[in-house]
C-alpha cells in the first residue's frame, strides 16, 4: 500500500512539474541599460507573418493590456503612434531605423518603443490532436540611440499533459496568446 | 422533525403573508400615478432620429420607407406612452438633411444646439435598426441637447415572426420596450467625461456596436456622466483626424471643445477560431437558429487616457468564452451574445474599478 501512494505521489510530482501551455521563449536584455528611466513607452503595430489577417492585431491589444497591468512604464495611446506614422509617412510594414526611432520618440515623447512581430499563429496538428500555438518576437529600442536594449522571441502552446490525460481540447487562442506575452514580458519587467 | 415543525409553523402564515402582500402590491401598482407629469415649459421636447442600417429587405419583402415610417411613429408612441412630449417629425428630418447627418455616430453639437435654441427639443433619442437575416437589433442613446450629455442607452433585439406580415406588431412591442421614460435633463458638469466609439478587431461592424452600446450602458448604469461618443467623433473629424488618433493636437481639441480631462477607449476584440478573418456566421450558434450571429471567445478592453500626457492610467480586459449551451443533466442553457456583451461589460467594469469614478 505505501509503495503504491508513493508511485502515485511521484507520478504526480511529475505531471505538477510539467508546464500548463508548454512556453519556449528566447531572450535578450541588454546589461548597460538602466531600465528605470525609461518611464513612457509606445507600442508600434506589430507586423503579421501568419496567415491570419487579424493576428497582429489581437496579440497586440493583449500585449497592451499585459504591459499595463504591470505597472511598470506608462504606455501611449496606439492612435497617437498612428498619427506619428502618418507623420513621417510609415506604413505598418516599415522597419525603423534608428533615426527613426529617435525621431519617433520625440514626436511622441516617449523613452523606447516596443515591436513585435507574429510569426505563427493558429492550429498546429500534432499527431491527431488539433492545437492552438503562437510564435512572436517582440523587441524594445530606446529613443535617445535607437539601439535595441531587449529582446523576446516566445513560442506558445494550447496543449499540455494535463489536458491530454483529463481531456478537453487545446486551450483558447487567447490563453495562449496571453501566456505568449506574459512569458515575454517576464524576461525584462 | 423539529426542522419539519417549523416549516409547518411558519410556511402557512409566510405564504398567506406573501399572497396578502403580492395583492396590495398589484392594487398599488393599480392606482399609481402615470408616468411623471411633464412640466409645461419650452424646452422639453423630445426628437427621435432614427438610422437603419443593413439590408432590411433581405428579411423583410417590404419598402424601407414604410419600415422608417412605422418605426419612427412607433417610437414616438412609445415615447408619449413614457411621459415625453415629441418633437415635429419633418422639422428634424429637414434639419438632419441641412446638417447631412447620415449615421448614429456622427451627430454635431451644433445640430443639437440648433434643435434646443430654436425648436425647443430639450433630448434626442437616437436610435439604430440593424437588420440581420430574420433578426432585429434596436439600440437607443438619450442624449441631452444642452449639453451632449448621454442620458439613457438601451439595445433588444428580437426575432421576426415566422409569418412576416406581422411585423408591424414586433416593430411596436420593441419600440415601446426600447424607450426610456421621461426624466428632468440633467445639471451639465464642468469636466464630464469622454468616451469613443468601441473599435472592432476581427468582428463586423454590427456586433461591435451592439458592444458598444452595451458598454455605454453599462457605463451610464453606473452613474457616470459623459458625452456622447458621436459628439467626439465629430469633434476628432472636424479637426481633421479619425477619431481614435489621440495625438497631441487631437488631445488638445478635446480638451478646448469639451473641457475634459480624461476619455474612455474600448475594444472589442474577436478570437473566433471557426474563421481566420475573425467575424462569425452566426448571431448564437447554430443552435440558436439560423441567420443570428455569434463571437465564442471574445475579449473587451477599456482604458482611460490622460488627455494631457496621451498616456493610459487606467485599464482593464476580461475574456469571455461561450459556454456549449448543454449544461448539467442535459439542461440546455442558451444565452444570447447580446446577453453575453451585458454581463461582459459588467464585468469588464467590476475590473476597471469602482473608484475610477474620480478619474
Amino acid at each position: 500500500m505505501r509503495r503504491l501512494l508513493s508511485g502515485l505521489a511521484l507520478i504526480l510530482t511529475t505531471l505538477a512539474l510539467v508546464p500548463g501551455c508548454s512556453p519556449q521563449a528566447t531572450s535578450y536584455v541588454r546589461e548597460d541599460v538602466d531600465y528605470s528611466f525609461i518611464r513612457t513607452v509606445a507600442i508600434f503595430p506589430f507586423k503579421n507573418l501568419s496567415q491570419d489577417v487579424h493576428a497582429n492585431d489581437r496579440v497586440y491589444s493583449i500585449f497592451t493590456s499585459q504591459l499595463l497591468a504591470r505597472e511598470a512604464v506608462e504606455v501611449v495611446e496606439y492612435g497617437a503612434v498612428l498619427s506619428a506614422m502618418a507623420q513621417m509617412r510609415l506604413n505598418l510594414d516599415s522597419v525603423l531605423t534608428p533615426a527613426q526611432v529617435i525621431e519617433m520618440g520625440k514626436i511622441l515623447g516617449v523613452n523606447a518603443i516596443f515591436f513585435g512581430t507574429v510569426e505563427e499563429y493558429g492550429v498546429e496538428r500534432v499527431s491527431r490532436d488539433r492545437t492552438y500555438s503562437l510564435t512572436c518576437s517582440y523587441s524594445l529600442a530606446e529613443t535617445e540611440t535607437g539601439v535595441t536594449i531587449w529582446s523576446s522571441q516566445t513560442r506558445s502552446q494550447g496543449s499540455s499533459v494535463w489536458r491530454k490525460i483529463f481531456g478537453g481540447g487545446s486551450a483558447s487562442l487567447y490563453s495562449v496568446s496571453r501566456k505568449n506575452v506574459d512569458n515575454a514580458l517576464e524576461t525584462l519587467f | 422533525m423539529t426542522v419539519l415543525r417549523h416549516i409547518r409553523r411558519y410556511a402557512i402564515p409566510g405564504l398567506a403573508l406573501g399572497v396578502l402582500l403580492a395583492v396590495c402590491s398589484d392594487q398599488a401598482l393599480a392606482q399609481a400615478p402615470p408616468a411623471a407629469a411633464v412640466p409645461d415649459t419650452a424646452d422639453n421636447l423630445t426628437g427621435t432620429l432614427l438610422f437603419i442600417h443593413g439590408n432590411p429587405q433581405r428579411a423583410l419583402p417590404v419598402p424601407v420607407a414604410d419600415l422608417r415610417a412605422t418605426c419612427i411613429s412607433r417610437l414616438e408612441a412609445g415615447l408619449r406612452g413614457k411621459g415625453h412630449r415629441t418633437a415635429d417629425r419633418q422639422v428634424l428630418e429637414n434639419l438632419m438633411a441641412r446638417w447631412r447627418i447620415r449615421g448614429s455616430h456622427l451627430v454635431p453639437r451644433e445640430f443639437l444646439a440648433e434643435l434646443h435654441e430654436n425648436h425647443d427639443v430639450g433630448q434626442v433619442l437616437v436610435v439604430t435598426l440593424l437588420s440581420d437575416n430574420a433578426r432585429f437589433l434596436l439600440t437607443a442613446r438619450m442624449i441631452d441637447t444642452r449639453s451632449g450629455q448621454l442620458t439613457f442607452v438601451e439595445l433588444k433585439d428580437v426575432d421576426l415572426p415566422a409569418d412576416w406580415t406581422d411585423w408591424p406588431l414586433v416593430i411596436d412591442r420593441i419600440s415601446r420596450e426600447i424607450c426610456p421614460p421621461w426624466t428632468a435633463p440633467p445639471v451639465p458638469t464642468a469636466a464630464p467625461l469622454l468616451v469613443l466609439p468601441t473599435r472592432g478587431i476581427a468582428s463586423d461592424p454590427e456586433i461591435t456596436s451592439a458592444a458598444a452600446h452595451s458598454l455605454l450602458k453599462t457605463l451610464v448604469s453606473q452613474g457616470m456622466i459623459m458625452i456622447d461618443p458621436a459628439l467626439v467623433e465629430v469633434a476628432m473629424i472636424r479637426a481633421g483626424r479619425p477619431s481614435h488618433w489621440l495625438d497631441a493636437g487631437g488631445r488638445r481639441t478635446l480638451r478646448d471643445i469639451f473641457a475634459s480631462e480624461v476619455i474612455l477607449v474600448s475594444e472589442l476584440v474577436s478570437y473566433d477560431p471557426q474563421n481566420s478573418s475573425g467575424v462569425a456566421q452566426f448571431f448564437d450558434g447554430e443552435d440558436a437558429g439560423p441567420g443570428r450571429r455569434s463571437l465564442t471567445v471574445f475579449s473587451l478592453t477599456l482604458r482611460a487616457v490622460d488627455l494631457e500626457s496621451g498616456t493610459a492610467i487606467r485599464s482593464a480586459q476580461i475574456i469571455h468564452e461561450k459556454l456549449p449551451p448543454t449544461g448539467w443533466f442535459g439542461n440546455r442553457i442558451q444565452t444570447t451574445l447580446l446577453q453575453e456583451l451585458e454581463t461582459t461589460s459588467l464585468e469588464l467594469w467590476a475590473a476597471y474599478g469602482p473608484e475610477a469614478e474620480d478619474d
